[in-house]
């Protein structure tokens, strides 16, 4: 790896963890980098997740004292996040490089587009929840799963998607909900990591450099908070997720 | 720049096959960097340990262990030299018939540790692994393979050749570095020794080899070789 390569991975680590910080994906900055670093697309996602996987742990550590008490609910919760993340890197793993590469400009897109969206989301879940009667516990567990599949899968955008799910199917106020998403994410994460490391699908060196950013970055999120606005953050992820599906359409798809 | 005659090269060996001209292994720490150069046949680079890495328009390419890429002919690549502790590859020339534009890569998994359980027919299969993603050649690559063989056909100075493109020296010199990445005596050179890599395996003394393909003499093709192609030709002619 050369000291272009090194700057450019330690740079987007940083740049992923501020933005996961404050407004979350940072996938939309980071897995391109790997990719420019010259990493296979596979690779590149799978090192990818594990540079950024302490972001989320830190996160649920952060709001440990709104996590929901550990009823059975919320450990099936844990249990289907942590299986579908599995399952969803393991098929990542399964698959051809090349049938991973053509879908890439649209997971990319996908991403972004519920970034771009995540207020009108949130807005519609919870006023649905408002009218509707909480769904059952297999319906819930089912389409946490699935969303959780899509985590260890790609993982850009999972944090929305889960704030999404279980405002329809908790009854809890927000706070609490972010909280349990952040420990379901977690699960998700580490659970992919895992698979990852030991099917050894991680090239080391990128992933240390960018993990050191990352949580460089993570650490410099908490003071920047006050003079980064979220909303701006956000508005950055979403132009540069559009950048990179245009960037990324143009070489898989052209 | 010396190099003590110990440190490691790559070992070629020929697989006695149509579909298969020739083969090079490696084993040792991170491999060499070298020369930015190309092939006259596509090059599969199997990665079983370690990594390998090159630089190719403009860009760093990284083939982790488990993992093989086809570089196809004529694709200008620089290896880089890579920090791994022990690095196992092999590189198989494949006859470049079947037209191939892009690099691609393709995961293996650790299906082998060694560079001799690989069989030709298995070389075959990630040949036709890669190949059969491609996409018809642009027309771009047709001008390409035009100016190369107007740069290698003659021996006319390079003013001559820019003259028959319609454009002045440095212009065509400019359009040249674009296509094919180097100036374009560096490509004549390069063009020169794959000749001589050619003449080599075929079996003719160095020595003539040299004479043939315009270098003053055996060391200055040696010199060039080595930072070219990672072997001395010595050492490549023997196996």
């Amino acid at each position: 790896m050369d000291i272009r390569t090194s700057l450019l991975l330690l740079v987007a680590g940083v740049a992923g963890g501020i933005i996961n910080a404050l407004a979350g994906g940072a996938t939309l900055i980071t897995f391109p980098a790997m990719l420019t670093a010259g990493l296979p697309a596979v690779i590149a996602n799978a090192s990818n997740a594990v540079a950024i996987s302490p972001g989320h742990l830190i996160a649920a550590l952060a709001d440990r004292g709104k996590l929901p008490p550990a009823t059975r609910r919320t450990i099936s919760f844990m249990a289907v996040s942590t299986l579908g993340g599995a399952v969803g890197a393991g098929v990542l793993l399964l698959l051809p490089e090349r049938l991973f590469v053509l879908p890439v400009p649209a997971l990319i897109a996908f991403a972004t587009l519920l970034f771009a969206f995540a207020p009108q989301i949130q807005g519609w879940t919870i006023a649905r929840r408002k009218t509707a009667t909480l769904p059952p516990n297999g319906a819930s567990s089912a389409v946490l799963g699935l969303a959780c599949v899509y985590g260890g899968f790609f993982g850009a955008g999972l944090g929305v998607i889960l704030t999404a799910v279980l405002s329809i199917t908790e009854p809890n106020d927000i706070r609490a909900i972010k909280a349990l998403k952040n420990l379901l994410a977690t699960c998700v994460s580490l659970a992919a990591t895992l698979i990852f490391v030991f099917q050894g699908a991680v090239r080391w060196p990128e992933t240390a450099t960018m993990l050191l950013g990352a949580m460089a970055g993570g650490y410099a999120g908490g003071y920047l908070i006050r003079i980064l606005p979220g909303p701006v953050v956000r508005q950055f992820v979403i132009v540069a997720g559009a950048v990179m599906t245009v960037i990324y359409a143009a070489r898989y798809w052209c | 720049m010396t190099r003590s005659a110990s440190a490691t090269t790559w070992t070629y060996r020929r697989a006695d096959r149509d579909d298969i001209v020739e083969l090079a292994s490696w084993r040792g720490a991170g491999s060499l960097g070298l020369r930015p150069h190309f092939h006259d046949e596509s090059q599969i680079v199997v990665v079983l340990s370690g990594s390998r890495a090159f630089r190719i328009d403009g860009a760093t390419v990284t083939v982790p262990a488990g993992h093989a890429a086809l570089i196809p002919a004529g694709m200008l690549h620089a290896p880089v030299p890579t920090p791994d502790d022990e690095t196992v590859c092999l590189n198989a020339y494949v006859p470049a018939s079947r037209a191939s534009s892009s690099l691609s890569i393709l995961r293996i998994g650790a299906r082998w540790r060694n560079a001799d359980e690989i069989s030709p027919d298995h070389i075959r299969e990630i040949a036709d692994d890669t190949l059969s993603r491609e996409r018809s050649p642009s027309a771009r690559l047709i001008d390409r393979s035009e100016l190369g063989i107007a740069l290698t056909a003659s021996v006319e100075p390079i003013g001559a050749i820019a003259a028959g493109f319609g454009r002045s020296r440095e212009g065509f010199s400019r359009m040249v570095r674009r296509e094919l990445g180097v100036a374009p005596h560096a490509f004549r050179l390069l063009a020169r020794l794959n000749h001589a890599r050619q003449l080599l395996r075929a079996g003719e003394p160095i020595a003539a080899v040299a004479a043939d393909t315009g270098f003053s003499d055996q060391s200055h093709l040696t010199r060039l070789f080595r930072r070219t192609f990672g072997t001395t030709p010595g050492v490549y002619w023997r196996d």
